[in-house]
């Protein structure tokens, strides 16, 4: 009896170290730095970015970013209006990720992130595809290279660099 | 005795679990704008989600910060909404430089931007931040001209010795006219960057009628005055 009692108390001494420790650690974070730029970045990710940013400018700075882009004002209204719906989608699907993530936490879960990236992913290929469907085709050409232009000002993690 | 070395393996795989790197997806992404009032307006998104690792530290949140920093002076700091560690932190900020008179007058101030962006957990510190930004900022004065009467009216640089960022070639016009604007230029690359410049009028423009060409010698030199 005496035994049994002496392990348990062991146990249960390793397990409150241990979960210190695991607490601890796990906010610990390893630092790391978004050093990769330029032609580094995946297209998909360059056109992630960019809709994500350009879509959630205030509306004067929008108007000014869309201009920058140099197209023609029929093609300058497509991507005025494609940016529009994306930030509407965006903003929704971040909102809906962020309840069920916070929920999951405070029930000890993890979220499904791999789930949102997807979302994400399909509404940036939507978006694109949409584009392309319905720009003329020198916009098409002027829009994809000032999206390759701006990936001077993109830096983001090496992992997503190679994927 | 079997039953301690059976918790002690355990919970050496946890912790060993626990502090591995964890998986992000952090961006950032900087545009420069002109507000329409002839504002400089400098933009900084930072986005991504991460994924600690469980049981997460009750309490703990994540939001980004992100400064700017105009001629060495202080961080202007813009922080985003505190969310759950596993949260997509999304968050752009925008600072305006309507100031950028002191660089116009005084050629002697070096006019320079720093942007900072990094990702911070409020039981810890910054644990993801951008790079610098590898490349140039620099204002400059340009006078440029159109050069015919046809429509749209493609204008040129003309005084062109004003500063290091070659003048900006300017797109259109309504009129042929002189026009002297105070511009921003940036590019990247290393070593103050080697990429091309991307410039936006940002402050005093004016504009004058066809007529003689401007003289370009008191404008070069910095003396004030009518160099119309």
């Amino acid at each position: 009896m005496k035994t049994s009692y002496r392990i348990a108390v062991w146990v249960l001494a390793l397990l409150v170290v241990g979960v210190t420790a695991v607490s601890a650690q796990q906010h610990q974070h390893p630092m790391s730095v978004g050093a990769v730029t330029g032609d580094r970045v995946p297209d998909t990710v360059a056109y992630r970015l960019y809709f994500t940013h350009v879509s959630q400018l205030p509306e004067n700075l929008q108007i000014d970013q869309v201009k920058q882009v140099g197209l023609t004002s029929p093609d300058s209204a497509i991507l005025t209006k494609s940016l529009v719906e994306f930030g509407e989608k965006y903003l929704a699907l971040a909102t809906a990720y962020n309840a069920e993530a916070t929920v999951a936490e405070a029930n000890g879960r993890l979220p499904n992130v791999a789930a949102y990236h997807t979302a994400v992913a399909k509404l940036v290929d939507g978006t694109v595809n949409k584009l392309f469907a319905t720009m003329s085709t020198t916009g098409v050409g002027t829009f994809v290279s000032r999206v390759k232009s701006e990936k001077s000002n993109m830096h983001i993690s090496e992992s997503e660099a190679g994927q | 005795m079997k039953l301690k070395i059976l918790a002690v393996l355990i919970l050496t795989a946890w912790a060993v679990t626990a502090s591995a790197q964890f998986p992000n997806n952090y961006a950032r992404y900087i545009t420069y704008s002109n507000d329409g009032s002839g504002n400089l307006i400098v933009s900084i998104s930072v986005s991504g989600t991460a994924l600690p690792p469980l049981p997460n530290m009750p309490g703990a949140y994540h939001f980004a910060k992100a400064a700017t920093i105009w001629n060495g002076g202080t961080a202007q700091w813009q922080n985003g909404q505190h969310v759950c560690t596993t949260c997509d932190v999304n968050f752009t900020g925008n600072w305006s430089f309507n100031g950028l008179d002191e660089c116009l007058t005084d050629f002697a101030v070096s006019c320079n931007l720093e942007e900072i962006a990094n990702v911070t957990c409020s039981f810890y510190n910054a644990f993801w931040a951008a790079a610098a930004l590898d490349g140039a900022v620099e204002l400059a004065i340009t006078t440029t001209q159109t050069v015919n009467f046809i429509p749209p009216y493609p204008q040129t640089p003309y005084c062109s010795d004003r500063s290091s960022p070659p003048d900006w070639p300017g797109v259109g016009g309504s009129s042929f006219s002189f026009t002297s604007a105070a511009t921003f230029c940036h590019r990247s690359g290393p070593n103050g960057g080697t990429g091309p410049w991307a410039c936006l009028i940002v402050n005093k423009s004016r504009q004058r009628s066809a007529g003689p060409k401007p003289d370009c010698t008191n404008f070069d030199k910095h003396i004030g005055g009518n160099y119309w």
